[in-house]
């Protein structure tokens, strides 16, 4: 038996892209870790919000597509 | 619909302010005091994308892998503390307020953290382990109450055998590792899903002890999935914030 090994690089190399990498893993990364910051981190303008992206759509999403590929069996 | 015109500044990550980022990244830093944002100005309007396409060459995949690569870049020059995607700033003096509010958390998760690089480790299961949800049986009480208290135990063990895994894994790894973060198990069959900071003068010996737990676990109806190395995106918390994430 092997490692299934899911590097996004060789081993020593952080830099370059992420291609190696399924989508559900890069989401899980990026929306669900990473520092989380308050503040004015929604851009108003004349009291409107311009942008707000609505993470918890994207969450669900995220948990949905990784409880189907993880709950499976191989 | 947004303004033609209007722009923000996307943030990737908080950096000590002596970060030099190469070029090619389409970010730049903005150093403010002992700090520094890793930031590029986008118009708004790009980030108006549908949330719910999760293909991957959607408008959010390639916003997705953009927001990595730049993480990426910044943290092969020095400790980055990679922030959640979609942070955005109006402006740069909202950016230098982000920073100044932060300062002394944010220096002491970069000196934590360091030159380590985050590696994930998840365990699934590859066998059948797992008993088919039986219809409940009415025949009697007993039959009934025989059958809950089988699924109970089946339950049981498998918690168990979570957290044997857990331990064996951890146990393992501990010599080479400089902070772990583990996640409560998700679908039935994951046993663990953990991230670990790993030094990079440990990291071949880091690797090695993976093979070799995997071969190991494979003997045990289990399968290891290795992934790395990331920019310390689980070890980038900020104490003192206060915890908006949706459930």
């Amino acid at each position: 038996m092997s490692v299934l090994r899911e590097t996004s690089n060789a081993p020593g190399i952080l830099g370059g892209d992420s291609s190696g990498t399924s989508l559900v893993d890069l989401l899980d990364r990026v929306v669900h870790r990473g520092a989380f910051v308050s503040g004015d981190v929604t851009i108003c303008l004349a009291g409107i919000e311009l942008v707000r992206l609505d993470l918890r759509l994207l969450l669900v999403g995220i948990a949905e597509a990784t409880a189907s590929r993880e709950g499976g069996v191989t | 619909m947004t303004a033609v015109g209007v722009t923000g500044l996307y943030a990737y990550a908080i950096a000590r302010a002596d970060l030099e980022l190469p070029d090619g990244t389409g970010a730049r830093v903005l150093r403010h005091g002992p700090l520094a944002l890793v930031v590029k100005e986008v118009p708004l309007a790009d980030l108006e994308v549908d949330e719910q396409d999760l293909s991957e060459d959607g408008a959010l995949a390639r916003l997705v892998r953009e927001h990595d690569a730049v993480a990426r870049a910044a943290a092969e020059h020095g400790p980055v503390l990679p922030l959640r995607f979609g942070t955005v700033v109006p402006d740069e003096a909202a950016a230098r307020r982000l920073l100044d509010g932060r300062r002394e958390a944010a220096a002491r998760r970069l000196d934590a953290i360091g030159s380590a690089r985050e590696w994930g480790v998840k365990v699934l299961r590859t066998d059948d382990g797992q008993p088919a949800a039986a219809e409940p049986d009415r025949s009697s009480g007993a039959a009934y109450l025989a059958q809950r208290r089988a699924a109970l135990q089946a339950a049981e063990d498998a918690s168990r055998r979570a957290q044997h895994v857990a331990e064996t894994v951890d146990a393992a790894v501990e010599r080479w590792v400089s902070d772990a973060v583990r996640r409560r198990g998700g679908g039935q069959g994951l046993l663990l899903d953990v991230a670990y900071l790993v030094l990079k003068d440990h990291e071949t010996s880091f690797v090695e002890e993976i093979d070799r737990l995997a071969t190991d676990l494979a003997e045990a109806g289990v399968r290891l999935e290795l992934s790395g190395p990331w920019p310390p995106y689980s070890f980038a918390a900020l104490e003192g914030e206060p915890d908006e994430r949706a459930p």
